[in-house]
């Protein structure tokens, strides 16, 4: 037990660290830095004396650059390289436990880059003038949530890489996660929806997550406590999901290997 | 532990003649075996199926049919690993991750507690002169120093059986000579030791059984000195060009 939990823990560090030194990283915060500079510029011309444009430009950049990270490397983390190159396979470990310290590894890694994000939100709405009504607790909840999100949409990435090669786990991860915003209930048929979606609705719509229970609140726009229910849900999905992958993962292994 | 291959057959798809998909073979009815403290040579042309064989014997691929053995078990089972080390010809580890990482973590999945790994890491990186790499990132490596990494993760922990492909390739002589010296000194302390090369000069400096392979098949296998030239040779310079030569007739199935 304690041999698993180090080596979990190894091959998670040596993921993290991997990611902290990844190029992609600096090139999302710079691009977050880049977006909030030209937005400040917008929200001065526009006399926007609040930065309320600085605020929401920059939570809907720091997601959606936090989706392209989870999905870039969520999407590779079954395929071989990393802690999974061959010399780590041929070790006496179960290739699982190695996966799975891949996906926790790489989780530390996006709730870093949400800390990342969010302090760099924080800078630009204070330089923007507007500073935040929520104050720090306002960015924690944003940064909180986002990386409860980041944390779904990677565990969708991992699922999906078991399955198929990395870019199409990629473009069915976002795919699902985008699903995730679709309404819990089924449209309603007096709309003259056919019979059989929502029927079909009924059928996938509990698979796929649900952002709704996710929702980050834009910073400064007030304040969300840190909710434990939300960690529950999120806690519980990539759980499952990464249960499902490992039992892929361990099944295509046993098939043939390599 | 001994490294043992019984009937040991593995095929992979291909195009065939019409384009259609077929199982061609990459190793055929392989029967080889190396005990502990010795060092067995697998030698052939590209694509005899030397790579495959090392795979098959790491357990990182499942046979169609026969026995790839480690200690007596299923190299596929994890257990049987315990004690292996095994390095690849194409990866040396992560290319974000230093040498002083891999090799912790090598130690880390060879059993080492935390405490322990960084002592064996050190000691590894000694044996192959990395230690001035330690701190170096993986992607910065010349290909040379990645060649040595890879040797050096699989030493990391005196295992007991050794699975390396092409360990001296890209090499400079200095290197080379501590790659030698390092797998040699594995052999003494009793690892079973089974390695593919290209050159009869590496044959020559570190093989006691030489494993000839042709097509996927074993096409000659015997202790070293079958290979070498006759007792009271005159001139020794000669004797990997020999070797070579014999080694040459063996994998292609005639003299050239």
């Amino acid at each position: 037990m304690r041999r698993s939990a180090r080596i979990l823990a190894a091959a998670a560090g040596i993921t993290l660290r991997g990611f902290a030194r990844d190029r992609s990283l600096p090139a999302a915060l710079a691009a977050l830095a880049a977006g909030l500079f030209a937005a400040a510029l917008l929200s001065g011309a526009t006399l926007d004396g609040e930065g309320r444009l600085v605020r929401h430009a920059g939570a809907a950049a720091a997601g959606l650059l936090g989706w392209a990270l989870a999905l870039a490397h969520g999407s590779g983390l079954a395929g071989r390289g990393g802690a999974l190159d061959r010399a780590a396979l041929a070790a006496p470990v179960s290739p699982s436990l190695l996966l799975a310290g891949r996906f926790l590894g790489l989780a530390a890694g996006l709730f870093a880059w949400t800390a990342l994000a969010s302090a760099l939100l924080g800078f630009g709405a204070a330089l923007s003038g507007g500073g935040a009504e929520g104050g720090l607790a306002g960015l924690f909840g944003f940064g909180w949530f986002l990386g409860l999100r980041l944390l779904v949409v990677l565990a969708l990435a991992l699922l999906f890489s078991t399955l198929v090669p990395p870019a199409a786990a990629a473009i069915l991860a976002g795919a699902a996660a985008l699903a995730g915003f679709l309404p819990t209930s089924p449209p309603d048929p007096s709309f003259g929806e056919p019979a059989a979606g929502p029927f079909a609705y009924r059928l996938l719509r509990p698979l796929l997550p649900d952002f709704s229970r996710l929702d980050p609140a834009v910073p400064g726009e007030g304040l969300l406590p840190l909710d434990l229910h939300a960690l529950l849900y999120a806690a519980l999905y990539a759980g499952a999901a990464l249960i499902g992958a490992l039992a892929l993962f361990a099944g295509r292994r046993s098939a043939g290997g390599d | 532990m001994d490294i043992r291959a019984r009937a040991l057959t593995r095929a992979f798809p291909a195009r065939g003649g019409r384009g259609l998909l077929v199982r061609r073979p990459a190793v055929r009815d392989l029967d080889l075996r190396v005990g502990p403290g010795e060092v067995g040579a697998l030698v052939g042309e590209n694509g005899a199926g030397k790579t495959t064989a090392l795979r098959l014997l790491a357990g990182l691929l499942r046979p169609d049919s026969g026995e790839a053995l480690l200690g007596g078990v299923p190299a596929v089972r994890a257990r049987a690993r315990r004690g292996l080390g095994y390095a690849d010809e194409e990866e040396a580890g992560p290319g974000t991750a230093t040498v002083g990482e891999i090799l912790e973590f090598a130690a880390i999945l060879a059993g080492a507690g935390r405490r322990d790994s960084r002592g064996l890491a050190a000691a590894a990186a000694a044996e192959l002169g990395l230690d001035g790499a330690l701190g170096m990132p993986v992607r910065g490596c010349s290909r040379g120093t990645r060649r040595r990494l890879a040797l050096a993760r699989a030493l990391v922990g005196c295992p007991a059986a050794l699975l390396l492909d092409e360990p001296l390739t890209g090499l400079d002589p200095l290197a080379r000579e501590r790659a030698v010296a390092a797998i040699r000194s594995a052999a003494d302390r009793g690892a079973a030791v089974l390695l593919s090369l290209h050159t009869a000069a590496a044959v020559e400096a570190l093989a006691d059984r030489v494993f000839v392979l042709r097509d996927g098949a074993l096409a000659a296998s015997g202790p070293m000195r079958r290979f070498l030239p006759a007792p009271g040779d005159p001139d020794p310079k000669v004797a990997p060009d020999r070797l070579a030569g014999a080694l040459r007739e063996a994998a292609t199935g005639g003299p050239r």
